[in-house]
């Protein structure tokens, strides 16, 4: 019995020694962002970019101390598939690379266009990346974006995931997905795809902006890309991503103004938003409605010099007429998003999955297959019920 | 006929436990519900049905059991259908344990090497959990129900815990529309969950040593509709999260789920619990098996000492684990219904059917001649 006892022991500690699969630390080298590009053959281009935590932790620049303090680096390869492009990246590196922690999948437009469902599939299947990250678009050089330095953080790919997953700060472009979300719409019948967009500034990338005593962000956070199944469409500006999101309640936080009743402009914090998308098949007619609940609170205004008084937030009319201009502005921006949507033949707002969803014998009985012919003559009715929650920490406005 | 002997018992708690967490690990390591049919935003429902067929079947079996109470299965269908079909029958059941001890540890290493440990061999997984398995059925299932009870908590806790980290990223509209394509795929997607109940087999080699007695049959039947209701549930989690299609299409869609969702900013990954969770009821299933098989084994080459026969059938489902599927595809492969669901009615349902029949017939002529008798 004791010999069995202690093979077993021998057994188990040679078992947890880890044999085959062990990976020390001090061999590794992390990628915290991973970019995709395709080239003018066809052939994929992954870029990564490689955190150097010393280096970060000292406080460094990127380009004001010689090569090896960066707190990041970039490197760029070449291959057929996407997964030889991330493998071709090894052979430039001393270590081996783990993806297992990156922060940020990164699409640039010319593979968008083309189709990014090998890239989704990659991601899908490997057992180091994950489908928590968070994915967007950029518009511009990939290369340039990942090689920027941004001023909030000294590694980029940390900054980039804070921008595109803000909590509870003002944004009014679209929230980021993230790839699990991205796939699901991708997946789902009568859906597609509305990917966040980081816009590259002019300047970023070259020595010069990043020598400037303030250096701007090289990169913005604004607007979406529209697909149909994997294909990059086209771009949605800030206030149709901001309809798209409001009508598929994906928006929790975004500014909107609007005319006081008083003169000048009332700036609203919308807080909460809530939709439903009702379809309706009348003699096989399809039709829409998308009813949405705002709910905000008043934030700034203007009109207040010249001994205006401002809105007098204690009278009901005021209110009510505040609440139907900010009611007016949603419905504008989801009105935006379907124009687009229909102009785009892209059902990022979700209509078709709404009838795949609630009317399924009709999805069934043929919409679904002729859904992006239907699409564009889909008549749309939008309702928006706006609440003002508060006037902000003052009951009346400050004038002078 | 020869009898079991043996002085080892086991509470029914623990055989509950045993059950639900062997039937938990697999059905939650690649969710048959969404997998093996296209039930697709209806598995919930598959799971319920499948759970209440599952129900019905372990009543089947534990109330045979219950008929012959100091006898185990290789005992009665002797006795039932004659020495010869018995033997065969015996067999089958032999070779059941084997199967399902075999292919649970084979999908565990499928796991780690699919997710985890890419390079280490299967053989090394492999031989590391058979025999892990193999040593706790040495030392007889008294010490595997203890195991299993102090495990059960945590089993249960690591499973509740990646599915309540999941939840957040539960979005309704992936379980939409709901029932309306029909029966038909619904029950596509139960055979293969259905017949993974084999497990409860083992109640018929177990029965005469658990204790206390009148809960015996309401145990092993209460661990089936538990087993399935948290089946139901995470099936329903597990489409509400990853959707119909990405479900659908993975290897090992829980662990896929707890891969994908990130519950805080702070914690971030949480697959280790499902993970561990697995590990620790692939442990309690394959230690039930591997002593259950070498019972079942010892019974029917009379050899007195069951735990002689360990070494040998703990061989056995190392040679079947590592050279019965080739590889990942063929694993999935053998589930696929019809064919696993046939496979497991033809050895197992038509077996228990035959000697329901026999008892039946037998209790019947009894009866009719102890009225002539009167």
């Amino acid at each position: 019995m004791r010999l069995i006892a202690a093979l077993a022991a021998l057994f188990m500690a040679f078992s947890a020694a880890g044999c085959w699969d062990r990976k020390e630390p001090d061999d590794m080298v992390f990628a915290v962002a991973l970019g995709f590009d395709i080239d003018e053959d066809g052939d994929y281009v992954a870029i990564a970019q490689f955190a150097n935590p010393m280096a970060a932790k000292a406080g460094v620049g990127p380009t004001s101390q010689p090569a090896g303090s960066a707190p990041f680096w970039t490197n760029c390869a070449k291959g057929r598939t996407p997964f030889d492009a991330l493998s071709n990246l090894s052979p430039a590196l001393s270590r081996e690379m783990t993806v297992s922690n990156i922060e940020v999948l990164l699409i640039s437009e010319r593979l968008a266009r083309r189709g990014i469902a090998p890239i989704m599939d990659l991601v899908a299947r490997d057992n180091e990346l994950r489908l928590a990250v968070s994915a967007a678009v950029v518009d511009g050089s990939l290369e340039s974006l990942l090689e920027s330095q941004l001023p909030e953080d000294p590694i980029p790919a940390l900054a980039i995931q804070r921008m595109l997953n803000p909590i509870h700060f003002i944004d009014p472009s679209a929230m980021s997905p993230g790839l699990l979300q991205s796939i699901a719409d991708m997946l789902r019948p009568g859906q597609d795809l509305l990917m966040p967009v980081l816009r590259l500034n002019a300047g970023a990338g070259s020595e010069s902006g990043t020598d400037s005593t303030s250096p701007g962000s090289p990169v913005t956070h604004m607007g979406s890309a529209a697909f149909h199944r994997d294909k990059m469409i086209g771009w949605l500006d800030g206030h149709e991503s901001r309809g798209a999101n409001f009508a598929r309640s994906r928006s929790q936080h975004a500014p909107i103004s609007v005319q006081s009743p008083a003169g000048g402009l009332v700036s609203i914090h919308i807080t909460h938003v809530e939709s439903t998308i009702t379809p309706r098949c009348v003699d096989g007619d399809v039709s829409m409605l998308i009813r949405a609940k705002v709910e905000g609170h008043v934030q700034a205004q203007t009109g207040l010099d010249q001994g205006q008084a401002g809105v007098n937030f204690a009278d009901p009319e005021s209110l009510q007429h505040l609440r139907s201009r900010l009611a007016q502005c949603v419905r504008e921006d989801i009105e935006h998003a379907l124009a687009r949507s229909k102009q785009y033949k892209s059902d990022f707002v979700g209509l078709g999955n709404a009838i795949y969803r609630r009317l399924p014998q009709v999805w069934r009985a043929g919409v679904g297959e002729r859904w992006y012919e239907l699409l564009p003559d889909v008549p749309v009715q939008v309702e928006v019920e706006a609440a003002l929650t508060s006037s902000g920490l003052l009951r009346e406005s400050l004038h002078y | 006929m020869r009898m079991a002997k043996t002085t080892e018992v086991m509470s029914t708690r623990q055989l509950a436990g045993i059950l639900f967490m062997m039937r938990t690990t697999v059905v939650i390591s690649f969710v048959p519900l969404i997998t093996t049919g296209s039930a697709a935003q209806d598995a919930w429902a598959a799971g319920l049905i499948a759970g209440l067929l599952l129900t019905l079947a372990a009543w089947v079996v534990a109330g045979l059991a219950a008929r012959y109470p100091k006898l185990t299965v290789i005992d009665y269908s002797r006795m039932l259908l004659g020495r010869f079909f018995g033997t065969v029958v015996s067999l089958a059941i032999s070779w059941h344990f084997l199967l399902i001890a075999a292919t649970d540890i084979r999908i565990y290493a499928e796991l780690m090497r699919v997710a985890f440990m890419p390079n280490t061999p299967i053989w090394f997984t492999t031989l590391a959990m058979v025999f892990l398995a193999s040593l706790a059925a040495w030392f007889g299932i008294e010490p595997i129900g203890r195991a299993a009870e102090a495990f059960l908590p945590f089993f249960v806790a690591f499973i509740a815990l990646t599915l309540l980290g999941a939840a957040p990223s539960v979005n309704v509209q992936n379980l939409q529309p709901a029932l309306a394509r029909g029966p038909g795929p619904i029950f596509s997607s139960v055979w293969t969950p259905l017949s993974i109940g084999l497990q409860w087999v083992s109640v018929g080699m177990l029965f005469p040593q658990l204790t206390p007695k009148d809960q015996r049959v309401r145990s092993a039947v209460v661990a089936a509709a538990v087993s399935s209701a948290v089946l139901a549930v995470v099936a329903a989690v597990l489409v509400g999260v990853l959707g119909t299609s990405l479900s659908s299409k993975s290897l090992f869609p829980f662990l896929k789920m707890a891969r994908s969702v990130k519950p805080t900013r702070t914690i971030e990954r949480i697959e280790i619990l499902g993970t561990v969770a697995w590990g620790l009821g692939l442990f309690a299933g394959g230690s039930t098996m591997v002593y259950c098989g070498s019972r079942a084994m010892a019974q029917i080459l009379r050899i007195q000492e069951s735990r002689k026969v360990v070494p040998a059938f703990g061989a056995l489902v190392a040679l079947h684990a590592m050279y019965a599927y080739k590889d990942a595809f063929e694993l999935v492969g053998f589930f696929r219904p019809p064919g696993f669901p046939l496979l497991i009615a033809l050895t197992a349902g038509v077996p228990y059917a035959l000697m329901w029949a026999s008892h039946v017939a037998r209790h019947l002529v009894r009866r009719h001649f102890g009225r002539q008798g009167r």
